[in-house]
């Protein structure tokens, strides 16, 4: 059997909403907001993200454990892409003309043999800028994301993807993945309880990085095991009752209200237009229909 | 449109067995035959033809026949690995539709050849519940668990509401209608995938293994349960080791299989007579009429288990080797309490069992004392260390876990290296880790299969792997968590006896929940409940208080009713 979501029962406007609706406001903008790096577009997007998470009312003793991981996650891709790129990869921004503040000896890609070698690691307004546009775009993301498990009762979640189109087979399997997390998270805890009662110590472990990972083995083995033979187990009990042999009935049926189809409309809108307003930025150097490929920098942080 | 073969209690007299079983005969394919005979022909390895050719499979399931009418009860008994799992597979359809293999012989459900059934058409006569109910739900709540197999036949909404109705209201979990199917105890799992299986109307209910594993309330409602089905004329088949338990039950007929044969086919009276206490376990007053000295048969049934070092260190010279001071502990800061002051000792040469209903905090209570979780108020000493002070890997090494399922301990390519994994761990110099996993793998039988892979063996043997390599670490004191769980009769018994002969143990404390393990193998039990200590004291002592007993969901078992009669007879 796999464990549900870590869903809080409660009654908000944002428990409230048509899971289809969270899934296609979440899509939606994921898909927008990759299409700019201009910093107060991020920034409103990252208010409005916040404002509908505090709707949901959700405590942080209730999702510490998520919220840790997404910044541990974030904080790594951030500096992890800052450092790779030495800040030069930015969006559709030219930054043929930085405005350097400082720079720090570092390794970076070169063009020729060996390609890698060392190069200053430059620290500039753009740069700078762009590191915390992407934690927000990262972050903006998150509270959309981290709000659908909370607040969408676990039992809705198939039957959403269903509704929006998807079939039976599909449905069912995007409902079983989203349980499926969970349940790895409970094995992998039994199996580290069970293998540090051997001694087995996650924190001391010797080698280089190869023998690291090798020495994970014990953690590793038995919940791949554990898993493949569970979804054996699984596919087993579901055919037993007929799972797969034709069209199903779905018990529950969403229905959506003028406030879920605002929403969604909203969401496609904003989606469309970003898409249009980007595409059409290619033919314009400047002005507003140019406003997603600029950084949007004040000029007074440029002298 | 929708069709069951409801109200089975009209059958009339002449009508076809619900199930019947002729000369059926399986055996899994083996892996290289499962190349299609065209790819054969062009392999270019030499010597895998000649390899591979002579070796045939051995049958799983050997010429079986039976027949089963409505309302009857077949109970299919047998150790482990005798081929009762496949049999069911055989009746289900899982075989041949997922797992593949020669079939000969006939099963007609209904009077109906199966071979010509689709799995979805054999659903709609036989219901399976799987041994593991944790492995038969799929549904997120209960509503959606009863749902299920009705969806899948795209019966429609209106209808599959009203049966869900009634079914939640016949089992009484209309209550947990929304409740997330995790959350739920052990036993309202049983009856959540039973209503997942009743809901589908199937007039054939196989039960593989439903005793294994639950609490004494849980199995009454099991029973129950079946009582009910048998009473409106389904057909019920249950495969168990647990005999006693189900020879309660009444079943009409007894099927006995060994390597894949019957070896007995009748009624529940003629099987007491036939069967072997030594494999299974049967009422103690049918093995007492089967043996020339009763009194001696239970001074061999009962027998405490002392650990060894108490006979060669002088007991009682030392202080308490594991001591629970108060321990409290809530799970998160504002969480509910799990155990509300818990205070024992545990003396050197002690063995132990915890006994209490599902929940109530048992695993808690034993993870205290390795450091996996720590107490949130009081403390527990080791050899009068506080364990506060140590780490998890420290006191790893003076007090052995096992955990309940093997399979989530164990990784190594081979035994030897899994035993081995603790005391490398341990940092053990090379001399004494090759003694102790040497000693460990004698003391549970495994140093047979030291080469092989722990994961290809039998679950049983998996357990005393699993014993083994924690016991390799040579630490003083043995803590198990249900260490028979999932094991037949014979195994479990002879895996006990290898816990008798373990040397150098100070103390064995266990988890359990079969009263009959704690009569014969402990002096003391434990008895936990909603998190507290309800008693302390000698086996017999403790279990002979009925309302105790029922107020923890203990059943006495007819081993405990005859020691207390026994025992009020001598006084007397």
């Amino acid at each position: 059997m796999l464990i549900t979501l870590p869903y809080v029962k409660r009654d908000t406007p944002i428990h409230r909403l048509d899971p289809r609706a969270k899934l296609l406001l979440l899509l939606a903008y994921g898909l927008a907001a990759a299409q700019t790096s201009n910093v107060w577009l991020i920034l409103a997007g990252f208010v409005g993200a916040a404002c509908y998470y505090g709707l949901a009312r959700l405590k942080w003793s209730e999702t510490r454990r998520a919220w840790l991981f997404i910044i541990f996650l974030n904080v790594i891709l951030v500096f992890g892409n800052y450092f790779l790129s030495g800040g030069a990869i930015v969006q559709g921004i030219d930054l043929s003309h930085q405005h350097q503040l400082f720079s720090l000896p570092f390794l970076g890609f070169l063009n020729h043999p060996p390609y890698i070698g060392p190069k200053p690691l430059v620290f500039s307004v753009e740069s700078i800028t762009y590191m915390l546009t992407m934690g927000l775009r990262n972050f903006s993301i998150a509270f959309l994301a981290v709000a659908i498990p909370y607040t969408t009762n676990p039992g809705h979640i198939g039957v959403a993807f269903k509704q929006l189109g998807l079939p039976d087979q599909f449905a069912y399997a995007i409902d079983l993945s989203f349980r499926f997390l969970p349940t790895l998270a409970r094995d992998f805890s039994v199996t580290l309880d069970a293998q540090r009662a051997r001694g087995f110590e996650l924190d001391k472990l010797r080698g280089g990085i190869f023998g690291r990972i090798a020495r994970l083995a014990p953690l590793v083995v038995p919940i791949v095991i554990g898993s493949v033979v569970g979804a054996e187990d699984i596919v087993n009990a579901m055919e037993l009752r007929c799972f797969g042999v034709g069209r199903r009935t779905w018990l529950t049926e969403l229905q959506t209200r003028p406030v879920d189809r605002l929403l969604m409309a909203l969401a496609m809108t904003v989606f469309l237009l970003v898409t249009v307003l980007n595409i059409l930025g290619n033919f314009y150097t400047s002005g507003p229909l140019h406003i997603l490929h600029e950084q949007g920098l004040p000029a007074f942080l440029l002298h | 449109m929708v069709t069951h073969p409801d109200n089975t209690r009209d059958a009339s007299q002449d009508a076809p067995p619900a199930v019947a079983v002729k000369g059926l005969s399986f055996r899994y394919r083996a892996l290289d035959e499962e190349s299609p005979p065209a790819k054969k022909t062009r392999r270019a390895v030499p010597d895998s033809s000649a390899a591979g050719a002579e070796v045939e499979p051995q049958y799983a399931i050997r010429d079986i026949s039976f027949s089963l009418a409505h309302g009857e009860l077949l109970l299919i008994a047998g150790p482990s690995g005798c081929g009762k799992s496949t049999l069911l597979k055989c009746l289900n359809g899982l075989i041949p539709h997922t797992f593949r293999g020669e079939l000969s012989g006939e099963i007609l459900i209904e009077g109906r050849s199966a071979a010509s059934m689709s799995l979805r058409e054999r659903a709609r006569y036989i219901g399976t519940m799987l041994q593991d109910p944790e492995k038969q739900i799929v549904g997120s709540t209960v509503e959606q668990e009863v749902a299920f197999g009705l969806e899948n036949l795209n019966v429609p909404r209106a209808e599959i509401r009203r049966r869900i109705e009634a079914v939640l209201q016949r089992l009484h979990l209309e209550a947990y209608r929304q409740e997330a199917t995790f959350a739920l105890s052990g036993g309202q799992r049983q009856q959540v995938a039973a209503a997942g299986v009743l809901v589908m109307q199937p007039s054939i209910f196989l039960f593989d293994e439903p005793f294994a594993n639950l609490d004494a309330r849980a199995i009454d409602e099991l029973e129950e349960l079946i009582n009910g089905l048998r009473a409106e004329g389904r057909a019920v088949i249950i495969v168990e080791h647990r005999v006693e338990e189900t020879l309660k039950l009444r079943p009409d007929k007894v099927l006995l299989m060994r390597d894949g044969r019957q070896v007995f086919l009748g009624d529940g009276q003629s099987f007491l007579e036939v069967a072997d206490p030594e494999q299974v376990k049967l009422p103690i007053e049918a093995t007492l009429r089967r043996a020339a000295e009763p009194r001696q048969v239970v001074e061999q049934l009962v027998r405490p288990i002392v650990t060894r070092r108490a006979a060669t260190t002088e007991a009682g010279t030392d202080g308490p080797v594991l001591v629970f001071q108060d321990v409290h502990y809530r799970y998160e800061a504002d969480g509910e309490e799990i155990l509300h002051g818990i205070s024992f000792e545990v003396r050197r040469g002690e063995t132990i069992a915890l006994l209490g209903p599902n929940g109530a905090g048992k695993t808690t209570l034993v993870k205290q004392a390795l450091g996996l979780l720590r107490p949130t108020a009081g403390a527990v000493f080791l050899y009068g260390e506080d364990t506060r002070k140590l780490s998890v890997a420290q006191l790893a090494a003076r007090i052995g876990y096992v955990f309940q399922s093997p399979s989530a301990m164990l990784f190594a390519p081979t035994v030897q290296k899994e035993l081995s994994f603790g005391p490398e761990n341990l940092r053990f110099p090379p001399e004494r880790l090759q003694r102790a996993v040497q000693r460990a793998a004698e003391a549970l039988d495994v140093a047979r299969f030291a080469e092989r892979s722990p994961l290809s063996l039998s679950f049983g043997q998996q357990k005393r792997v699993s014993i083994a390599s924690v016991l390799a670490m040579e630490s003083r004191i043995l803590l198990l968590d249900e260490p028979t769980a999932g094991q037949d009769y014979r195994s479990y018994i002879s895996f006990m006896e290898h816990l008798r002969e373990l040397p150098e143990l100070d103390a064995l404390l266990f988890i359990t929940h079969d009263l009959d393990l704690a009569l014969r193998y402990t002096q003391r039990v434990l008895l936990l409940k909603d998190g507290h200590l309800v008693a302390d004291g000698a086996p017999l002592e403790v279990l002979a208080d009925q309302t105790l007993l029922e107020s923890c969901n203990l059943r006495p078992t007819s081993l405990l009713r005859y020691l207390l009669t026994e025992g009020s007879r001598s006084l007397a």
